[in-house]
């Protein structure tokens, strides 16, 4: 393996620290700045060197001596820290490539580090993600996956599979000696199926963890959305007016709502058939916001109700719902429960997800709006309630999406009496999550298979 | 000096050996098959039964490339079962019981009418000169020129029988066995190694209690194993289920000192689908009813097989045996149940996927000796190596059948791209495309293949052209036809419990419908879906539409599989130079393995699918294999 090198840290520290890491580590290190590293088999080794480029006494720095295989990348590695000057990290580099080290890839001393053993891929992506969180909750979560919490699921989940897999080829090809009924292949396939909708679950709330909790103010002109977010931030941030189209383009502010840092986001009041270009491409970025919230919360304005404009923008919301039912001070109860009424059926006929849909009745102008307040919280709450600690990988949330696909058709092909569908279908999943599962072969179900089952002629 | 002369000699006249006799002698080739005993051909020395999952698949594969096997069944059986009829469509499979008699005589009788050669005597030699072979030399001093030679020799060589204490020289049994060949061909660069395996007792039927067992009856009306040949129901015969009991676990729990596992005087190599009784009671020593298949040897005669209770203890412990079994308390052994050693050559980097051997020009090896079980497993090899020996007299391309072609395919490429220690079953769990290889596509994939090759006639090959074409055609009909959701139709839907259309839907959207099959479908829109011309056609048209989905998509990974495993690996290649690119596991596992081929790199248990895709990579295209190791051209 060639050596690589690279800055650890960002500039502008008091301290800086070059990392290098391959077979010839320590003698670039040596022959770039003259000095003796004496390395000690085995052991880590951290001492007080003057680098010298040429004659010039460069730095005084530590350098820290980690031989394989005890090191992160599992490689001979050396730790440069140095005066955090921009200057002497680049000479630093510089002479270490100078001298035959490549500069290294982003990445790449995590990869070598898995590919050499030190760590499980799992792991590597984890640590990944320990550097990017911003909150406790993020930090928690891609701790635990570095310690393996997530790694105990999928062993779990494997060991399912393959428990079902082996009870599927007993059945199969064993007919005369094993029958085992469908309802007993149905359980097992729904355990697998709970693993891994248990996963899928977490992994979208992770999403969000990762990434700003977004909640946006939608409806239609003058419905009373600004008056909500300025009840909201507790100040007037935004125009109240009655005049429709008041606000043209989004407004965002970041408010701590029960504890939780969110970005709150007022949008232009969607109109069918607006006139000006302004006013459009406020509502084109309107529907961007809305797609993308976390929390959606559709101001509807009573005395008006429940109509096209509204159904619209539940369409395209993909996170949870709050309707705000606003201006209750113009309508009698019996127009509110007619509201309601209306928007239950209408979710229920769209086949909608009903329990992404709560309602809160409020006065936004004069500030009565603890009702939204409170299911706000409860939904971030659930939200950030996590079950399996994994952190939102790109790749993770695509594959295991598709497995628990799969997985139901598992189930489904099972209550059809098609166990050779269902033995297919569950081959697939193994395969495509062979990334995090392991290569689950042929032999090790059969081995399964005979040391459950007494089979033989 | 040669006293005849042939193109292609068969050593061995077991159900390898009569594929490949047959086979080559279809191809218009010169061939002789030898035997030890011209009444023992197709001899069938353990159950007296053919199919079953996996082993039925190979049946109508090799029955769709021009086998003998489909008709030797066909001609013999005493009953015929379809299995796994609630487990999906493509599960679906028979299993036949044969008189074994009647077996061997319709085998050597289809071989003479067909003009192979077949002789007495035993081969003690094969002549191989500069690793080709040149002729065979017989124990009664004679010397046969041929360019090929299939060895099919079961467990007949160095053969041993175990039985309690006793182990003596035979083969199974106790037929004459062969002690002289396989000591020359090791000094030609062959491999060689032990396996055993072990059958029942048999017992006069007289002096069993059938009124204690459960009747296993026949069907009637299906498609044989021989291509468009029915079963018909007078000569059938019901096999029987009986159980052991608490009794028969504490006999041979106390006798187990007697049992030639423990004692330890027979390989360790045996097959763990076909366990001992002896063996079950070690392994799971709290369950007290073991399956016993009850199966007639014959119509003319008094023996029954006893399917469960394998077993090489002692004579007397098989009496107690039986004993502890009430509806066999009184019957009588007439045969002893035995364990039988012998020698294998394992396929794994000794042979090449034609069955040739890597070392010998023209020596092709099939059946029992390549360490696999099974007559199906014996035949599907015989079949393929007969064909190669001759395609490859003509100096042809060799014939080499893909994992997603075929059954056949699947088993030999296992055996020759894997190494087992136990002799091998193919399982259809082994069949990764066991949605698009059912056992009622096996016409349809291989007789074209078989056709080209000039093994199977014009007349064979336009009959399954026009079964194929006739489920295709339906299968777009009703993929067309759309109905309309009107109020009769869905009252006559309502009838047969099934929901209400709300909008127009095609007939093959009906049929995919839990509740429906075709016959259904023929009832309830007799006015658009045909009657076609067999039920197994009808079938094959509801299992195209109903696993539509599934077999979609496994085609898509056949190609892509297929197509990642194109590459070789240079002989010699330091896979050192692979460290810290691919998993550390998966570079340990390629080390120890040095596998030549992304075929064999595909089989690998620690090597994922995205190794398998960087190799290909790193093996295919230059620059990048430059690139990963950080050279130059001029370096390489
Ligand atoms: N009676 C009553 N009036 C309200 C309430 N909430 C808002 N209003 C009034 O409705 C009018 C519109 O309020 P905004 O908050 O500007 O409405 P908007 O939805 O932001 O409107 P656009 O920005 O134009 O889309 C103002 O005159 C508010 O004072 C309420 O709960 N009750
Ligand atoms: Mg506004």
């Amino acid at each position: 393996m060639d050596t690589i090198v690279a800055p650890a840290t960002p500039t502008g520290g008091a301290i800086a620290i070059v990392r290098v890491s391959g077979e010839d580590a320590f003698h670039i290190v040596e022959s770039s700045f003259k000095v003796n590293l004496a390395v000690k088999d085995g052991k880590w080794n951290a001492t007080l060197k003057k680098l010298k480029i040429g004659d010039e006494v460069l730095d005084e720095c530590i350098v820290l001596t980690m031989p394989a295989p005890k090191s992160y990348t599992g490689e001979n590695m050396v730790e440069i820290h140095s005066h955090g000057s921009s200057f002497i990290v680049r000479k630093i580099v510089d002479t270490l490539i100078k001298h035959g080290a490549r500069a290294a890839q982003p990445g790449e001393f995590t990869k070598r580090a898995v590919l050499n053993g030190k760590m499980s891929i799992l792991q590597a992506e984890a640590i990944n993600w320990l550097i990017r969180s911003e909150n406790s909750k993020g930090w928690e979560i891609a701790k635990k996956q570095l310690e393996g919490e997530f790694e105990a699921v999928i062993r779990k989940l494997r060991k399912g599979i393959i428990d079902l897999a082996s009870d599927m080829v007993a059945d199969l090809d064993f007919s005369d000696q094993v029958e085992l009924s469908m309802d007993y292949f149905e359980k097992k396939a729904r355990y697998v199926l709970g693993v891994l909708e248990k996963i899928v679950k977490s992994l979208e709330r992770s999403v969000v963890i990762f990434n700003e909790t977004k909640v946006v103010i939608a409806g239609r002109p003058n419905a009373g959305k600004s008056s909500l977010m300025n009840s909201l931030l507790g100040r007037d941030r935004v125009i109240v007016s009655d005049i429709e189209g008041t606000t043209r383009d989004f407004v965002s502010e970041t408010v701590n709502i029960g504890g939780f840092r969110i970005r709150l986001v007022d949008t232009a009041g969607i109109r069918l058939n607006a006139s000006d270009e302004v006013e459009r491409e406020g509502i084109r970025k309107a529907y961007r916001e809305i797609e993308g919230a976390t929390v959606l919360l559709l101001v509807v304005d009573l005395e008006r109700g429940f109509g096209d404009y509204e159904k619209n923008v539940l369409l395209s919301a993909n996170g949870e719902i709050i309707i705000v039912l606003n201006k209750s001070d113009r309508v009698d109860d019996s127009r509110i429960s007619e509201v309601m009424e209306s928007v239950t059926t209408w979710v229920k006929n769209e086949e909608l997800d009903c329990g992404r849909v709560n309602f809160a009745i409020t006065v936004a102008k004069d500030g009565i709006i603890h009702e939204v307040v409170d299911k706000l919280k409860t939904i971030l709450k659930g939200i950030l309630d996590v079950e399996i600690p994994v952190v939102p990988q790109e790749r993770y949330l695509a594959l295991f999406k598709d497995a628990h696909k799969r997985a139901q058709e598992v189930v489904d092909a099972v209550r059809n009496g098609m166990l050779d569908a269902a033995s297919f279908l569950l081959e697939e999943i193994v395969r495509d999550l062979e990334f995090v599962l392991g290569k689950v072969d042929v032999e090790e179900v059969l081995d399964e298979v005979f040391s459950k089952f007494c089979i033989g002629k | 000096m040669f006293d005849d002369k042939y193109d292609v000699v068969v050593i061995g006249a077991g159900h390898a050996g009569i594929e490949a006799a047959a086979v080559v002698k279809r191809m218009g080739k010169k061939v002789c098959l030898f035997t030890f005993d011209l009444d023992t051909i197709g001899l069938t020395p353990c159950n007296p039964a053919v199919g079953g999952p996996g082993k039925g698949h190979l049946v109508f594969e090799i029955d769709a490339m021009g086998g003998v096997m489909g008709e030797l069944v066909h001609r013999s059986y005493t009953q015929i079962r379809v299995l796994m009829t609630s487990r999906g469509n493509t599960a679906r499979v028979l299993r036949a019981q044969i008189d074994k008699k009647m077996y061997q005589l319709e085998a050597r009788k289809i071989l003479e009418e067909m003009g192979v050669d077949v002789k007495q005597d035993e081969v003690v030699e094969i002549v191989i000169e500069k690793g080709r072979v040149k002729g065979v030399k017989t124990a009664l001093g004679k010397l046969y020129s041929c360019e090929k030679v299939i060895l099919t020799a079961g467990t007949y060589l160095d053969a041993e029988i175990v039985l309690g204490f006793k182990k003596w020289r035979a083969g199974p049994s106790n037929h004459m066995a062969s002690y002289a060949l396989t000591k020359r061909l090791l000094k030609h660069g062959v491999e060689v190694t032990r396996f055993q395996t072990a059958t029942p007792m048999r017992v006069d039927g007289r002096t069993i209690d059938f009124q204690l067992m459960k009747p296993l009856m026949p069907d009637v009306g299906i498609t044989s194993f021989k291509f468009g040949k029915k079963v018909d129901k007078i000569r059938q015969v019901p096999s029987y289920l009986t159980y052991t009991t608490k009794e028969t676990v504490e006999v041979i729990k106390q006798h187990l000192s007697t049992s030639p596992i423990v004692i330890g005087n027979i390989a360790e190599a045996g097959p763990r689908f076909c366990p001992s009784i002896d063996r079950k009671v070690i392994n799971f020593p709290e369950k007290p009813d073991h399956q016993i298949f009850v199966e007639p040897e014959g119509f003319n005669t008094v023996e029954w097989y006893l399917q469960g209770l394998t077993t090489s203890m002692p004579p007397y412990v098989q009496h107690k045996i039986l004993e502890s079994i009430p509806s066999l308390k009184r019957a009588r052994i007439t045969r002893y149940g035995y364990a039988i050693e012998y020698n294998v050559f394992p396929p794994f980097k000794q042979l090449k996927p034609t069955l040739e051997h890597i070392n010998v020009k023209g020596l092709y090896f099939a059946g029992q000796i390549n360490g696999t079980s099974g007559y199906e497993e014996a035949a599907a090899q015989g079949l393929i190596a007969g064909i190669n020996a001759a395609l490859s007299l003509d100096g042809g391309k060799e014939l080499v059948l893909s994992r997603s072609s075929s059954y056949i395919g699947v088993l030999i490429d296992d055996i020759t791209t894997k190494s087992f220690t136990e002799p091998y079953r193919l399982y259809t769990s082994r069949v990764e495309y066991r949605m698009i290889l059912r056992a009622s596509t096996a016409y349809f994939r291989l007789t074209p293949i078989a056709y080209r090759l000039g093994v199977v006639d014009r007349k064979f090959y336009e009959e399954v052209e026009r079964l194929r074409k006739e489920i295709q055609r339906t299968v777009e009909l009703l993929k067309l036809k759309k109905i309309a959701p009107t109020k009769k139709v869905n009252e006559k839907l309502k009838e047969v419990g099934s929901t209400a259309l709300s909008k127009k839907v095609s007939l093959a959207e009906i049929l995919k419908r839990p509740e429906f099959n075709y016959s259904l479908l023929k009832r309830l829109f007799p006015e658009y879906v045909p009657e076609l011309s067999s039920p197994d056609a009808e079938f094959e048209v509801e299992t195209e539409i109903k696993y539509e989905a599934y077999i979609k998509r496994q085609l898509s990974r056949v190609w892509k599989r297929e197509k990642f495993e194109k590459f070789e690996v240079p002989e010699g290649f330091d896979w050192n130079l692979l460290r810290g690119k691919i998993s550390a596991e998966a570079l340990d596992e390629l080390i120890r393995t040095s596998p030549s081929s992304g075929k064999e790199i595909a089989r690998l248990a620690r090597v994922s699918e995205e190794d398998l895709v960087f190799l290909y990579q790193f093996f295919r295209d230059k620059k990048f294999r430059l690139r990963i190791l950080g050279m130059k051209a001029e370096e390489l």
